[in-house]
């Protein structure tokens, strides 16, 4: 295997630090993050599982949001051999690169939006299934019927939408593109839940009208779930509904 | 401690932050142009000695080059607007990095074509000033 050795400019609050370290040439920006710990355990960054599936390990990597587990070092190191970490933004920070996640979190939870991957939602109880629909459940077939979803369910919670998104830096009551584009999911698959609840929550001055399609949320996201576009088709969607809603009523 | 605001921002990858970018910075400077107009046109106030010599003031070549970056500034915001406005609708949103280049394109050529009547006017090879 071989070594190079990639010098790391990490923003700590508010000075940078720099710290020197030798990794394999196919290592990940993780693995270069995890030796700069070892030289100081004071650095405080968050990280689980390797390999882009927890969401945990957002990072501004040369300026850009990026998961640092599934970021080659090779794709974005510099010719001096340089690479520039920071936080991600619009989040609280806490220290050095760990940022508060719970104030997005609460968001989420907030109009019962959990963001499950059907593979999470197959472990539930019996009880609970009837709220979801699962491949298992109705059949191959079943899911041949569902129209072409988006791959929301794939939404991982990292928080690189929020970070990237211009909107959310500028306005801080902006409920941002994860909590968005989950709304727009629940629209299109409402699974008995009620979607004027739901219209309610995004139909605001600081929701669905206050993107400003800069379609960043949709660059940089790791699972492809393209929040900006699901975020114009919900729009779309209400323009027709109360559209509809007005013909109804001028036909009464 | 909370990170900064971004709306600018030079590490940008895609077509549509650079359209929100150009168009703040467009949209920015028609507000800055609006106030200097509303200051020329308070010029009237002062008498007809004043507005020619203000109006000869304006046709200098310094005062057109910055008429042709309004150009551009008027040009690519209308278009652009309309483009933000197909895309908000949840219309062409496929399109939009396509629409993106379409608008610049236009706006550019119509700012090309805007500096060369402005220049053959001011040389008088063409009616005007």
């Amino acid at each position: 295997m071989n070594l190079i050795t990639v010098k790391l400019h990490i923003r700590r609050n508010t000075q940078w630090e720099n710290f020197s370290v030798e990794i394999g040439s196919n290592a990940y920006v993780l693995d270069a993050l995890e030796a700069a710990s070892a030289q100081d355990s004071t650095l405080l960054y968050r990280h689980s599982c390797h390999h882009g599936s927890c969401g945990s390990c957002g990072l501004r990597i040369n300026g850009r949001e990026h998961l640092a587990c599934i970021t080659k070092v090779k794709d974005v190191i510099n010719s001096n051999g340089i690479i520039r970490l920071e936080p991600l933004r619009n989040f609280t920070i806490i220290r050095d690169l760990l940022v508060d996640f719970r104030p997005f979190m609460l968001r989420l939870d907030e109009i019962n939006l959990p963001l499950r991957r059907s593979a999470e939602q197959l472990s539930e109880s019996i009880e609970e299934s009837d709220k979801c629909i699962f491949p298992s459940i109705i059949g191959k077939e079943g899911m041949e019927l569902l129209p072409g979803f988006n791959r929301l369910e794939n939404c991982i919670e990292c928080g690189l939408c929020n970070s990237a998104c211009p909107i959310t830096g500028s306005d801080k009551q902006y409920k941002g593109p994860a909590y968005l584009a989950a709304a727009a999911r629940v629209t299109s698959e409402p699974r008995q839940r009620d979607l004027n609840q739901v219209l309610m929550h995004v139909n605001d001055d600081h929701g669905i009208w206050r993107c400003h399609a800069a379609f960043e949320c949709s660059e940089v996201c790791p699972g492809r779930v393209d929040p900006a576009r699901e975020i114009l088709v919900l729009r779309a969607k209400i323009i027709r509904r109360k559209t509809k809603n007005k013909n109804q009523k001028r036909k009464k | 401690m909370k990170t900064h605001s971004h709306w600018f921002d030079l590490h940008i990858y895609s077509v549509g932050m650079i359209g929100f970018m150009l168009h703040r910075l467009t949209g920015i400077g028609l507000v800055v142009y609006l106030y200097l107009h509303l200051y020329a046109l308070d010029e009237l106030r002062q008498g007809s000695q004043a507005w020619d010599k203000f109006l000869q003031m304006m046709s200098s070549p310094l005062v057109l080059l910055l008429d042709s970056v309004l150009l551009f500034g008027v040009l690519f915001h209308g278009l652009n607007g309309l483009r933000l406005v197909l895309v908000g609708l949840g219309l062409g949103f496929r399109w939009q990095g396509w629409l993106f280049w379409s608008c610049l394109c236009v706006s550019i050529i119509l700012t090309i074509f805007g500096i060369l009547v402005m220049i053959l006017k001011y040389h008088g090879i063409v009616a005007g000033f």
